[in-house]
């Protein structure tokens, strides 16, 4: 049955749905929240995140007896805790956002070519593919971290070096059937190009699935560089990380419990926020989730 | 075809199927009647959206919310239909009312053998009182649809079966139970034209055997001048025509009907120009009240803008248009 | 004498559909299974002229019409049009061609790209062949939407928002914006109503009549075929077994093929039963087709030649054409 809406695109009325969604809405301004915070944290971050300060080691949240210049209290050098989480919010969701994002684009165009023009370019892409997947990826991460040494550009690098294949054999499998449709073979009739046909027929129809994916991917890609600066194979100290504050605290988990909580708190909170989100962008997107 | 004197096997009045849109309720099926007789083959035609098949749906008690159906009358073999609970409702549903499904794929489970999707309805029903019994009847019925090897296919999947076999495989889960009624909704559309024939002789040959009643649910003009000894003419959610089919063939009284009738490719019309109904029939939602082939009728006039009654107009048939009066038309 | 050449030449075509191995069997040495989904084919088509192409569903008609326009590669004969030879021309140097030949799909769901615009579907030829932008292909698009029975204020929909006889006759619009020569129609009305089939059909009569178009028109119902087509070819597992006229074929049918689907083709009027002999089995697998003659396994007038020769063709005259032993004695 036909719906006759003002709406007609199906990206509009995709968003429409989502927009009907109260769950997923209310996870994206949390994430929203999170992600101004870390964007204006030299506005709104009451102290400077890395100024020391031993007179205050360990000193506890504001309802502890703590004061309220520092609320969730000070970690183990005296630096408070509230400020380095809106700093380290930054580390996180920058690491998560441009790892996705760059492994999207690539497992996009490798995804499309093995899909599409098959043969040989098949046969390198999904075995590149295959042998990547043989690897356990914090492992594999480790590995190249320790060969290339810490900081930031490296834990982007040493995450795409994997995360690519998510997307790619996404698109692949996605690919592969579309390429059958009449449309596709009605565009080469037309004496469309390659390119044409692979990023201006086919992309649009399977993008959905991918960014659906692509949202789950950040969460899992924001807990492995929490687990990398954990490891302290992340960013370099001073530099906050929510992985390192809780690595830090994890000496002072019996007395100051909210050094490693905090943090913690924040991860799950920010993962749960993207799950939620991409969960409703699944229902409103994808179309073999309607009826 | 039996006498006047014998009650119709199913008798339904005032039956009305609502599903809400977002333009507001619609009537899928707008206060249909009509009857079956005992052994009889009623040819049901209409295009999509015409609530033919959601008219058999509703009468199995197959419809989901949100969809309602209510009906005035709903008589099967004596038994009001209306007054039974579910649980009666399913056990004549698959025993003595059976339905096939226009895609035979997807209609069989793909996870279970022939065999078990034949011996679960006649174990279900009370038809079969062991596991062997059933078996040996689901190889009888696979042999009567006319299965090749039947013994040995019987633990095969659905997916090892071509489409005209598939169709047949269905059928005979229709038939284990010796239902007295067969609705057959699109049972050959899905087909290839040679096969086709094998699936309509084979219901033809069924309903001689079994002396059954059998509806035939179907687009296809073709299909039911062969096979049905009424039709019913369906537009829209209302019944538009009813009566004998040959006279309704030879002498179509409503304009969709004839519009129809001149659509459809034949063999025997090569030379009559193409002659096209224009426009398409209207979305499912509320309907204005006037006769709903208004937009589409070579006819139409202001006198048409009036809820259309379906009128007997000469023996035994009836029609849906205000140019028809009692005994006027020819 | 350019006017004797016909438009499409079709010699000895053949296209094979190989699976690929998969590793194991690559391992294994498991010969490669190839379906032979065209065999051999030869026709033509004259300017101006309908060609319908009949036959069931597996029988090759779609992958022959598909490959007469290279959109699959065929594995051997050749296609000519307009005397020129394309079937092996690289895809770069048969892109002018493809203005000229198109193809309308069965499937109107299928075959426009959900995520684009009516604008853009119908403009997507004007943008490719004469680097029309964005809006000019749009504004050809409105010029040319009223023809096809559809208006402009379509042109910002999307395909979800048009029923099945409006998405083919966008179709027929993506198709026939930039007057090709030759459209192969892939059973264009196969999946409509029978009230919209009609109108479709009467489109595209008018477009042949108005614009001297020539269709290769594929289907599998002879009555539709009957309706628009000159010349009739019967296709069964990959080879053409009769072609002919359209009065030959439907008056004096020389392939028992040819016989059976007319006795069971639709018609209005009730035959007497004795007519009405549906074939026996199945349609066997082109993966695996008889030996001799493809037909014999169903045939009801086989004899024994049938299951070890394959028929060569009988001319019966008057461009009527038929592979069987019964007309002519055992084949070449």
């Amino acid at each position: 049955m036909r719906i006759n809406t003002g709406v007609q695109s199906p990206l509009g009325l995709g968003w429409m749905r989502l927009q009907q969604n109260r769950m997923a809405i209310s996870a994206a301004i949390v994430a929203l929240v999170i992600i101004a915070a870390a964007l204006a944290a030299p506005l709104i971050a009451p102290q400077d995140p890395n100024e020391a300060d031993l007179f205050r080691r360990l000193q506890p949240p504001v309802w502890l007896g703590g004061e309220w210049a520092f609320p969730l209290g000070c970690d183990g050098l005296g630096r408070d805790i509230l400020s380095r989480l809106i700093y380290g919010a930054r580390i996180s969701i920058f690491v998560g956002a441009l790892v996705v994002l760059i492994a999207s684009v690539v497992g996009i165009l490798a995804g499309l070519a093995a899909g599409y023009l098959g043969g040989w370019v098949d046969r390198v892409i999904t075995g590149l593919v295959d042998i990547l997947l043989g690897f356990p990826y914090l492992i594999f991460a480790i590995g190249l971290m320790a060969m290339m040494g810490a900081g930031f550009q490296n834990i982007v690098l040493a995450l795409v070096y994997k995360e690519w294949v998510v997307p790619c054999r996404i698109v692949r499998g996605e690919t592969l059937a579309a390429r059958e449709q009449d449309y596709v073979e009605a565009a080469r009739a037309l004496g469309a190009s390659r390119s044409h046909v692979m990023l201006r027929e086919i992309l649009p129809n399977i993008l959905s699935p991918v960014i659906v994916v692509a949202t789950v991917r950040m969460a899992h890609v924001i807990i492995l560089e929490a687990s990398l600066s954990f490891l302290g194979l992340g960013v370099q100290p001073p530099t906050a990380s929510w992985g390192s504050m809780v690595s830090e605290g994890r000496e002072f988990l019996l007395d100051a419990w909210w050094v490693s909580t905090f943090p913690g708190i924040a991860i799950l909170v920010l993962v749960m926020a993207i799950n939620v989100f991409s969960q409703g962008l699944r229902d409103a997107f994808d179309p073999r989730m309607q009826e | 075809m039996t006498g006047p004197f014998l009650p119709p096997l199913l008798a339904v009045e005032g039956l009305t199927t609502i599903f809400p849109t977002r333009a507001g309720p619609a009537r899928v099926v707008d206060d249909v009647s009509f009857h079956v007789n005992e052994g009889e083959c009623l040819g049901v035609v209409g295009e999509s959206g015409s609530g033919k098949s959601i008219t058999f749906l509703s009468i199995l008690g197959l419809v989901r919310p949100p969809g309602r159906v209510s009906a005035k009358r709903m008589i099967f073999a004596g038994k009001d239909l209306l007054a039974l609970g579910e649980g009666e409702r399913r056990a004549i549903r698959g025993r003595d009312i059976a339905i096939t499904m226009q895609d035979a794929l997807t209609a069989l489970n793909p996870a279970l053998t022939v065999a078990t999707q034949i011996t679960e309805v006649m174990l279900a029903h009370g038809r079969a009182r062991s596991q062997e019994e059933a078996r040996a009847a689901a190889i009888e019925m696979m042999r009567l649809v006319g299965i090749p090897a039947a013994a040995n296919r019987l633990d095969d999947y659905p997916h090892q079966f071509s489409g005209g076999m598939r169709q047949r495989i269905m059928i005979a889960t229709a038939l284990a139970c010796r239902p007295r009624l067969l609705i057959a909704d699109e049972p050959t559309t899905a087909l290839d034209v040679t096969i086709q024939a094998q699936v309509l002789e084979l219901i033809a040959e069924l309903r001689r055997e079994l002396r059954m009643s059998v509806v035939l649910i179907t687009h296809d003009l073709g299909v039911v001048v062969e096979q049905a000894d009424r039709i019913m003419v369906m537009y829209a959610g209302q019944i538009v025509e009813e009566g004998a089919c040959r006279a309704v063939i030879e002498d179509a009284a409503h304009p969709y009907t004839a519009g129809l009738l001149a659509s459809m490719p034949s063999l025997d019309t090569l030379d009559r120009p193409i002659h096209p109904i224009r426009g398409q029939a209207p979305l499912p939602g509320p309907m204005p009240a006037q006769c709903r082939f208004f937009d589409r009728c070579e006819q139409a006039s202001e006198a048409c803008r009036i809820e259309v009654p379906l009128r007997p107009f000469t023996d035994g048939r009836t029609a849906r248009c205000i140019r028809l009066k009692e005994g006027s038309h020819g | 004498m350019a006017e004797l050449l016909p438009l499409l030449a079709v010699r000895a075509l053949t296209k094979h559909f190989t699976k690929r191995k998969s590793p194991v069997e690559w391992l294994m040495r498991v010969p490669p299974v190839s379906l032979k989904a065209v065999v051999d084919v030869s026709f033509e088509v004259a300017r101006g002229e309908t060609l319908g192409l009949i036959g069931e569903s597996g029988c090759g008609k779609s992958t022959l019409g598909r490959t007469v326009l290279n959109l699959h590669r065929a594995d051997g004969g050749s296609v000519s049009f307009d005397g020129t030879e394309i079937s092996a021309m690289p895809e770069a140097a048969f892109r002018p061609y493809r203005r000229r030949m198109q193809i309308i799909f069965q499937d109107p769901y299928a075959s426009l790209n959900p995520r684009r615009s009516v604008a853009e579907i119908v403009g997507l030829p004007v943008r490719i062949h004469e680097g029309a932008s964005a809006r000019q292909a749009e504004e050809r698009a409105a010029e040319f939407l009223p023809r096809v029975g559809l208006s402009t204020e379509h042109l910002r929909r999307y395909p979800h928002q048009f029923s099945g006889g409006q998405r083919q006759r966008i179709g027929i619009a993506r198709a026939l914006i930039l007057n090709p020569d030759f459209v192969v129609c892939d059973e264009p009305v196969s999946a409509l109503d029978v009230s919209i089939q009609a109108q479709i059909l009467e489109l595209l009569t008018e477009f042949r009549q108005q614009r001297g178009l020539t269709y290769l028109f594929i289907s599998h119902d002879l009555a539709v075929v009957g309706r628009i087509a000159d010349r009739i070819a019967v296709m069964y597992l990959g080879q053409i077994v009769e072609i002919g006229p359209k009065q030959a074929i439907l008056d004096q049918p020389a392939h028992p093929y040819t016989r059976a689907l007319l006795a069971v083709a639709p018609r209005l009027k009730r035959r007497p039963g004795s007519e009405r002999v549906a074939l026996k089995g199945d349609l066997p697998s082109p993966l695996n087709p008889p030996n001799g003659c493809r037909f014999h396994t169903r045939c009801p007038v086989a004899k024994p030649i049938c299951a070890t020769l394959a028929p060569g063709i009988t001319d019966l005259g008057a461009g009527h054409h038929v592979a069987c032993h019964l007309h002519g004695g055992a084949g070449s």
